[in-house]
């Protein structure tokens, strides 16, 4: 980014620095998700910290139910995922709309 | 009244305002293949909900937010006896919600048809099982007293929670018609009254057999007994399907519109005031029912929350409505065509 700063008036003329832009976006997703895995596996066994155990938090529920929402939930934001992308391709293959004057 | 009391009409009121607002979406995705023929009525059904939908969805998030903040224990039993079917709404609501916004960004009738059915079963399988959960709370969940639930998705479709889920259904499709024979002109408008009229004894008979079928499932007419006034409430529940179909012979669709939201308004709060002091009563023991009184958070909690909901409930419910004004206009064709990526 330092880089980024110094080139910044002459950004169309620097190739590389374009592909190393294009190739960081998917960083702050990954950030975001492995910060997430972070919290969460950092305070096991603790839900609450100090306070409540994740064993003594969780619903009694069967475990086949829990097994079939997670199913649920894996498939539909799995459809949603591949969906999501299939239109994001479609819409950036379109290009640029064009200015209205 | 006390602080656990107020909390306890407020949670209530939360959930009437949700059926309220969203029970006309509902209605509407659940009207979309016997409404609207071609692509076009069907874009005018979805463009007649606007932005409104969003907004009537949150209401959802704060009556469940309220359950949470401060009936806890409520929250956590709900949640875990009803889990099957919490699940199955929130899954629904999901693919609808996708599929409102998916359904116009590609222009091939298989992807519209498939993003068409989404929106129907994600209308009408959470009107039907929002009714069918009430229903059943109403009537007491079998749980004992560690909220441990003795029972499977199956045992709340019995007879009273199905007619429960049925009502639901009729009240949202009467709201949902009417709501587009407010927003739209043509064809559309003309399916919409009549099925708004053909709607209407039926939610009549059911209505009815729901209030009988109360006497006999639940305890909900104990306070009425007590406190006859309260009966009231069943009045204007009546008054709101009398006023309703009166302004529909007039074509005043607004008012019949309101007089729908009345209605919708005043069924749920006849069980609300049933209930009392039981959020979340056992059908098991009664010494299990989870209150008002032994199901809520501290009083300093339910203080802070008072004041915070006493100033910000105003502002949303304000530019709600406000919201309701700048698209209570009709949808028009230049609407349609004002850009491709609308609905």
């Amino acid at each position: 980014s330092i880089y980024a700063f110094i080139r910044r008036k002459k950004l169309m003329e620097s190739p590389l620095l374009l592909k190393i832009m294009v190739l960081s976006i998917p960083l702050p997703y990954i950030a975001i998700q492995l910060g997430w895995v972070v919290t969460e596996l950092g305070r096991q066994p603790w839900i609450v910290w100090g306070m409540l155990r994740t064993a003594d938090a969780a619903s009694a529920i069967s475990t086949l139910q829990v097994a079939t929402t997670l199913v649920g939930f894996f498939l539909i934001y799995s459809l949603l995922g591949i969906v999501g992308y299939y239109l994001i391709i479609k819409h950036a293959k379109k290009g640029p709309e064009p200015q209205i004057a | 009244m006390d602080l656990q009391a107020i909390w306890f009409f407020l949670w209530g009121l939360l959930w009437a305002i949700f059926f309220m607002t969203s029970g006309f979406d509902f209605g509407i995705g659940t009207l979309l293949p016997f409404i609207g023929k071609t692509d076009e009525e069907k874009r005018t059904m979805i463009a007649s909900l606007g932005p409104l939908w969003h907004g009537n969805q949150v209401w959802l998030i704060t009556a469940g937010g309220v359950t949470f903040a401060a009936f806890p224990l409520v929250y956590a039993v709900m949640f875990s006896t009803l889990y099957s079917a919490l699940m199955l709404v929130l899954f629904t609501l999901i693919l609808r919600g996708v599929a409102i916004e998916f359904r116009s960004q590609q222009d091939d009738p298989r992807w519209r048809r498939i993003w068409e059915i989404c929106i129907f079963i994600g209308s009408f399988a959470p009107a039907l099982l929002f009714g069918v959960a009430f229903a059943n709370i109403f009537k007491g969940i079998p749980f004992d007293a560690d909220g441990i639930y003795h029972g499977n998705l199956l045992t709340l479709l019995n007879p009273y929670g199905l007619l429960g889920g049925v009502l639901f259904v009729m009240l949202f499709l009467q709201h949902g018609a009417l709501w587009l024979a407010i927003k739209t002109a043509g064809t559309v408008q003309q399916r919409a009254v009549a099925v708004a009229r053909k709607a209407w004894p039926v939610l009549v008979a059911v209505a009815v057999a729901f209030l009988a079928a109360s006497w006999f499932a639940t305890d909900l007419y104990a306070n009425y007994l007590n406190y006859p006034a309260l009966f009231l409430v069943i009045v204007l529940a009546v008054a709101g399907l009398l006023a309703a179909r009166i302004f529909m012979a007039a074509q005043a669709w607004i008012k019949a519109w309101a007089a729908s939201a009345l209605t919708i308004v005043s069924c749920t709060f006849y069980g609300i005031i049933g209930l009392f002091p039981s959020l979340f009563p056992s059908s098991l023991d009664a010494a299990f029912n989870l209150t008002a009184r032994n199901a809520s958070s501290s009083p300093l909690t339910l203080k802070i929350m008072l004041v915070v909901v006493i100033v910000f409930v105003p502002i949303v419910l304000v530019y709600q409505i406000w919201a309701f004004k700048l698209f209570g206009d009709k949808v028009s064709a230049s609407d349609l065509a004002h850009e491709e990526g609308a609905y």
